[in-house]
């Protein structure tokens, strides 16, 4: 498992990316179907399509690869399962994870990663 | 040109000590105001003008990528400046907090305050509309100034750009 961990990546790969973004942010199955507004049964069809071909109709699944995509190079790649799931002080002790359900939780979380990445501050 | 009544009281500094945090990755572009301009900040708004941000102390730049990531984040860079400019509002001062009319809790919002942005965009854009070069702002991690240099500073690059360009006419 920890070898796997620092295999992780936080660029986005071509192919897989429902798998991937399940694997860098240490996602459990439920977690992210309720995070992408879809069923458990829907999300392993979708882990399964190597092409992603219905995630790519997904905005919630968009949000995620633009959120892996801000992360890059601000966040340790094999930390980002734990940074998702940790309460954050700067988010008033909010997990990272539980706002990513609707656009202003998720708006929250990706300007604190732009906001490290730009170095401005609270 | 803007109301004079309207222009709040302006200060200087000497030989500031000011520091930018980011990561090690992005050195190179630390001095963007970029990613300002596309998203509300404090003392920027959306789509209308930019500010660079900097802390009064490398401590409060550390403290806030403590709450931020702490371990979880990549290798950060603590650059220091030396900053020496006039035109700046200071935001710590109750003098200057009347003027504006909104009380010093208006200013320290945590970024998950409902209209957390709402009276320091009022105030950025009154100073940003008097061509001042920016604020000094104190840090939400020390409201009171009780570290005396735990405060952040807002400068406007375009306002900053005006010292050596001069407007010759609109074709």
């Amino acid at each position: 498992m920890a070898h796997a961990a620092k295999e992780l990546s936080l660029n986005i790969p071509s192919k897989e990316k429902c798998r991937w973004l399940k694997a860098i942010f240490d996602f459990k199955d439920a977690e992210m179907a309720h995070i992408l507004n879809i069923s458990v049964e829907t999300l392993r069809n979708w882990l399964k399509d190597a092409e992603d071909a219905h995630a790519a109709d997904s905005v919630r699944f968009h949000r995620l690869l633009s959120l892996a995509q801000l992360a890059h190079g601000v966040i340790r790649p094999e930390r980002m399962g734990h940074w998702m799931h940790t309460e954050n002080k700067s988010l008033d002790n909010f997990v990272p994870a539980n706002l990513l359900v609707d656009p202003s939780g998720y708006r929250m979380v990706a300007t604190l990663v732009e906001d490290m990445r730009s170095g401005i501050p609270d | 040109m803007p109301d004079r009544s309207a222009v709040p009281p302006t200060t200087s500094v000497l030989k500031q000590r000011l520091w930018r945090c980011v990561p090690k990755a992005f050195l190179e572009t630390a001095l963007e105001s970029g990613p300002s301009f596309t998203k509300d900040r404090r003392y920027s708004v959306q789509g209308e003008f930019g500010a660079v941000y900097f802390s009064g102390a490398k401590e409060l730049a550390q403290w806030e990528t403590g709450e931020r990531a702490g371990q979880d984040a990549e290798p950060m860079a603590y650059l220091e400046f030396e900053l020496t400019l006039n035109k700046l509002v200071d935001l710590r001062s109750p003098k200057v907090q009347a003027f504006f009319k909104f009380p010093l809790e208006a200013l320290v919002k945590s970024r998950t305050a409902p209209e957390r942005y709402a009276a320091t965009q009022t105030i950025a854009r009154r100073v940003y509309a008097a061509k001042l070069h920016g604020l000094i702002a104190p840090s939400v991690h020390d409201p009171k100034s009780q570290k005396t240099d735990w405060f952040n500073v807002v400068l406007y690059p375009a306002h900053l750009m005006l010292s050596c360009l001069r407007f010759v006419e609109h074709h």
